[in-house]
């Protein structure tokens, strides 16, 4: 299963960090500490696979922007490596050529969509338009409740 | 863009951030408005909810941006109840990010998770089913929360009415409490859930159906028993993913969701071979397909979704134990992906190919990969460069061993740091299990030693040691090979050691080359090697210098080297150098008793025992290498560290005055301490006379009892059940005249005193301590009418100080006293008091037999501060030590009321520098002290000791003693120091 998903910049800046096994704190800011780094540190043409501890960290740098994510020792890398550019691909078509301003002004949206496709730390949703559909749904009920009208998810019959 | 809702607080205070120049700015407009949230959250009611929203999406950017947001928690978890959705939805996934599954909001909000996910609204289920997934079955809502809310996940997953957006995350979420329940929990029986997995499976949205293999891996990865049956919906899956039977939503890159394909093949891989030869002959046919049949196309991302099924049918193939026409295929394939340049490919291929290393049908196949596998130890990927090593070290066998070693060794002069150890072990574990014949083992792992350097472990030169002792046609062989490496130049400490030893033995062996040059060869590297090296060459010298006898000069040199040691710190080097100036003198004497090492038994292999416990995580450690008495007697303790001297007869040598009456028995033990370090001592030394008897009769089983990963002190007050009444008394009528323990408490903080008193006996301390060292003045006083015969008085070495004690005549005349000089060097911090061993006999035939502690504890080397510490240095000190080990406590009962004067005399006796007036409380103490110890050869070091003794106001019956210091050990010798006098004061 997927550990932890993090964006991170260029810079070593975190954009988006998700964990779904249990990490405190100290964990968490310690992961990031070790992971960026070593991630940060790999020149290009490098494979994208990496052994950290008793897991592996699969990325992938997008423009300016990395995508990590902590698997299991055991974990299909190159699979990962697609469901991370799924997770590009998603990002791309609701912002549209998406870069990494969209992700900084709006990074509650990347949450959403990331929320969208893996749960539990595995993949939930493989199409592309069913989850920028349910995108675009929320939207619309945030949308309605903003406009103060009363609130209409779909009811189950 | 209409669809991005702006926020334009928030857009403005990211906008805010992203200008600010450092991190300081950044701090400042952060703390700003944190301020203003806090204000805002704090004034109450009239807030709106679009504020509220805001000000948490702003809580979630501080967050990120790495500050604490703590009380923004409280009004993240405040927004989950809310009755509009996007209320709802922040206040979710603000608790998704802010909390983990320990906090104790959660116990506040599981009511209203569960209400969202029972009621109609499919909106509200999915944030609570994807809320539930990232923090179910917490520590906070115990089991009862995973149970209940199992039962309400499983009803969306299996209700038909239910829409496919909830029923795949009610899929993931059981998963997930699933994982989180532990094995024992049983939330699925398998029964009765794997009748409805039947069904599940039948579902045709790809994305449940993904979810449901997703959660059906998860229960196979514990038990596959009772889902047997599901085999062949899993292969009709897979049948229907390669005829592209989907909808074209759920292809990707023109792939039958490669995502489903790779979960579905590693769920196979749980379940053992089918019976049912119509089912394999699908299955094996599907995974020939993907094998032979995946053609590489130039689009990057086909092709890694491809190659991720690929990788997945060949491990399948290898669980179904395929025929070896379709693993030939595979590592065919794999051989092809390791000599690409794609270093994604190359990775996994080498990774895959180890799998495929362990079938023995297909080894010949892989060998012919062997030329690119080796090209890929020299990638400039470290991961790459990883893989092929364990591909390498699997892959070797009894015909390739030869050329995959030879291919090792030269890469250790050029491989990363970090993977050097690891090599070493694993090229030294293939040339003990494949070498074709002796003097080849020996050439490689002489050649790892000398190039490995530091990495090389102990293990690997003992082994070598031991295989050159073991036999004879590689006595001569080996000290040529080694005496080359000297003549090379090398310096390594193994390779020192492993030359000593050889050298030592076998040096006789080399023709042509006078024992001089080898005892020059060897001197030149002496002065930078460490203790425990010096001891092993000290040992040689000797043997060399017996080797030629009649050269005056070389004896002259060992001489001059063995005088000065004989006078050095270290107690070891000290103890060697003074018998062998003995035995350089006594030729005959030494002929007798100074031969060469006996053949090791048969045993098993010291480097695969290692490399086992690197796998296991651990390091190996003392645990490994018990100490000398603690081992079976067939020489075990000889293998880990061969001894250079091994004496024919426990004969005593007259002419080796051991400064403290060790026999040369002990150097075992000596040198098996120094070597690991912080050892313990040697074992008790059997004395130069009769008593010889006696001693072997106390000491001999008390250390057997002693619990192996305790402190092997033979002398411990735990391991010795003698130690604290004050010694055994076998036989002998002589008992001490008082109590030994009051006694040596009253020394622990004075400087002059009683140690001891029996009817004929008195022994009297005075000390004097000075930083690391300590000068101790022990008094003998005869009181009786009559001689004291065999006086014996022992310190038995410990790898913490190093002792210099005076010598003690014999016999002591009637109502005489006489003074032995001790001298005392701290060399690391020490839990345990030294101990001093005393025996004399009268001539009536009683006898007396004592174990005493020493007055020498901690505080003996600490020194108070000069001038009061300001308080605020003194608690930031002691804040920082947050705990144990280096702050410790421990409560104190007493029966007599204690008072603070007491306490406070105490503390300045023992040395301590008490502060009055920095603990707020009037009947606190507390105090501060520097520890000094000198490791041998350094400068003498600091430990800055920290105590606080609070005394209970109404009744002064109880007290609180707190050491705090850096040094563990410091501390509890300290604190149990300290809880011992209060006690008793």
């Amino acid at each position: 299963m997927i550990r932890f998903v993090l964006l991170l910049s260029r810079q070593g800046k975190v954009r988006l960090a998700k964990w779904y096994s249990t990490f405190t704190q100290k964990e968490r800011a310690k992961v990031i500490r070790d992971v960026t780094p070593l991630v940060l540190g790999r020149p290009l043409k490098l494979c994208n696979f990496l052994d950290w501890k008793d897991n592996k960290v699969v990325y992938k740098r997008y423009a300016s922007l990395y995508f990590v994510m902590g698997i299991d020792e055991s974990d299909n890398e190159l699979i990962t490596l697609e469901i991370i550019h799924h997770y590009v691909e998603i990002l791309d078509r609701y912002f549209g050529n998406v870069c990494e301003l969209d992700l900084i002004f709006n990074f509650h949206k990347a949450y959403f969509m990331l929320d969208e496709m893996l749960i539990a730390g595995e993949l939930q949703e493989p199409s592309k338009k069913a989850i920028t559909r349910v995108i675009e749904a929320q939207d619309t009920m945030v949308e309605n409740a903003k406009n103060n009208t009363t609130p209409t998810p779909q009811q189950r019959s | 863009m209409a669809k991005l809702q702006n926020m334009r607080g928030l857009q403005n205070f990211i906008s805010d951030i992203r200008a600010c120049q450092n991190k300081e700015h950044e701090k400042t407009r952060v703390d700003k408005e944190l301020g203003k949230i806090r204000k805002k959250f704090a004034s109450g009611g009239n807030i709106t909810e679009y504020d509220k929203k805001k000000y948490v999406w702003k809580l979630l950017y501080i967050f990120m941006l790495g500050y604490d947001v703590e009380f923004g928690h409280k009004q993240a978890a405040d927004l989950i109840p809310a009755t509009k959705y996007a209320e709802k939805q922040v206040g979710y996934m603000a608790c998704a990010i802010l909390l983990n599954e320990k906090d104790e909001f959660l116990r506040l909000i599981i009511n209203s998770i569960r209400n969202d996910l029972i009621s109609k609204n499919e909106a509200f289920q999915c944030l609570a089913l994807g809320f539930v997934a990232m923090v179910s079955s917490s520590p906070v809502g115990g089991q009862e929360m995973a149970s209940l809310l199992a039962v309400d996940v499983m009803n969306l997953l299996t209700n038909g009415a239910v829409r496919a957006i909830v029923r795949k995350k009610a899929a993931l979420c059981l998963l997930r409490l699933l994982r989180k329940a532990g094995p024992e929990a049983d939330i699925l029986q398998a029964d009765t859930w794997s009748v409805k997995m039947v069904n599940l499976l039948e579902e045709r949205d790809p994305g449940v159906l993904l979810a449901i293999v997703t959660l059906l891996l998860g229960i196979v990865s514990r038990s596959y028993e009772g889902y047997e049956g599901l085999l062949p919906k899993l292969v009709a899956i897979l049948d229907r993913m390669k005829k592209r039977e989907v909808q074209p939503d759920y292809t990707y890159y023109g792939i039958a969701s490669p995502w489903l394909q790779v979960k579905c093949l590693r769920v196979l891989q749980y379940f053992p071979i089918t019976d049912d030869p119509a089912l394999l002959t699908i299955l094996l046919d599907i995974l020939r397909k993907i094998i032979t049949g995946t053609e590489v196309a130039k689009n990057i991302n086909k092709n890694n979704a491809n190659h991720a099924i690929v990788f997945e049918a060949i491990a399948l193939a290898l669980a179904l134990e395929a025929d070896t026409e379709l693993l030939t295929a595979s590592v065919g394939l794999l051989g092809k992906f390791i000599s690409v340049r794609e270093p994604n490919i190359k990775y996994l291929g080498l990774e895959n190919m180890v799998r495929l290393a362990e079938v023995p049908a297909v080894n010949d196949a892989i060998v012919r990969h062997q030329k690119s596998i080796v090209a890929s130890l020299k990638d400039t990927d470290v991961s790459i460069r990883r893989r092929a090593l364990d591909l390498l070290f699997t892959m070797c066998n009894r015909n390739n061993a030869r050329e995959i070693i030879h291919e090792l060794l030269e890469y250790l002069e050029i491989a990363d740091f970090s993977l050097r150890e690891e090599l070493v072990l694993k090229t030294a574990v293939l040339a003990e299990r494949f070498f074709p014949d002796l003097r080849w083992y020996v050439d490689v792992m002489l050649t790892l030693i000398d190039r490995a350097g530091e990495f090389a472990s102990k293990d690997i030169w003992h082994s070598t040691v031991q295989i050159i002792s073991n036999n004879e046609d590689l006595h001569e062989y080996g000290a040529h090979k080694v005496y080359e490496a000297l003549q090379r130049g090398s310096v390594h400490e193994a390779l020192i050691c492993t030359a000593g030893y050889v050298l030592g033995d076998y040096g006789n062996t080399l023709k042509g080359v006078p024992p001089a040059e080898l005892f020059g060869l060897l001197q030149e590297r002496f002065p930078s090697m460490p203790p425990h090296a010096k001891g092993i060459l000290l040992s040689a010298y000797l043997k060399l210098c017996l080797m030629a006898p009649q050269d005056a000069q070389l004896k002259e040199a060992v001489m001059e080297v063995l005088s000065r040691y004989a006078r050095f710190m270290d107690a070891d080097l000290q103890q060697r150098a003074v018998e062998y100036m003995g035995l350089v003198l006594h030729p005959d004497v030494a002929k007798r008793n100074v031969t060469s090492k006996p053949p090791w038994e048969k045993r098993g292999s010291l480097l695969l025992r290692r490399l086992m416990h690197r796998a296991g995580g651990e390091e190996p450690d003392e645990q490994e290498h018990k100490p000398v008495w603690m081992q079976d007697e067939n020489g075990d303790a000889e293998a880990h560290s061969p001894t250079a001297v091994q004496f024919a007869a426990p004969q005593p040598v007259p002419t080796s005055p051991s400064a403290n009456g060790h026999t040369e028995d002990d150097l075992l033990g000596g040198e098996d301490a120094a070597a690991n370090g912080d050892m313990p001592p040697a074992p008790i030394p059997q004395p130069v006379d009769p008593l010889a008897d006696l001693y072997g009769l106390q000491t001999g089983p008390a250390p057997v009892q002693q619990a192996p990963a305790g402190p092997a002190d033979p002398f411990s007050v735990s391991g010795d059940p003698y130690a604290l009444t004050g010694g055994q008394q076998s036989g002998a009528d002589l008992r001490p005249a008082g109590d030994i323990d009051e006694w040596w408490r009253r020394l622990c903080a004075t400087s002059n005193g009683v140690l001891y008193e029996d009817s004929c006996m008195q022994i009297g301390v005075r000390s004097q301590f000075k930083g690391p060292t300590g000068q101790i003045l022990l008094f003998f006083g005869n009181k009786a009418d009559a001689f004291l015969e065999r006086l014996l008085c022992v310190v038995p070495p410990t790898p913490q100080f190093a002792f210099q004690l005076g010598s003690v005549p014999g016999r002591l005349e009637p109502k005489k006293q006489i003074q032995v000089p001790l001298m005392v060097s701290c060399v690391s911090s020490f839990l345990e008091a030294p101990r001093l061993q005393i025996s004399y006999t009268l001539a009536a035939g009683q006898q007396c037999n004592q174990t005493l502690r020493l007055p020498i504890t901690v505080n003996k080397f600490c020194t108070p501060p000069e001038g009061a510490i300001p308080a605020d240095m003194f608690f930031t000190r002691w804040r920082t030590l947050a705990g144990p080990p280096q702050k410790v406590g421990e409560r104190i009962t007493r029966t007599l009321q204690l008072s603070k004067a007491a306490v406070e005399q105490l503390i300045t006796d023992m040395g301590l520098g008490p502060q009055p007036g920095l603990d707020p409380s009037p009947d606190n103490l507390v105090a501060a002290a520097s520890f000094c110890f000198a490791p041998s050869g350094q400068q003498p070091q600091q430990v800055a000791c920290m105590v606080r003794i609070e005394i209970e106001r109404t009744r002064r019956l109880e007290a609180q003693v707190t050491v705090a210091t850096p040094d563990v050990n410091v501390t509890a010798s300290l604190k149990n120091l300290l809880v011992q006098l209060i006690t008793k004061l």
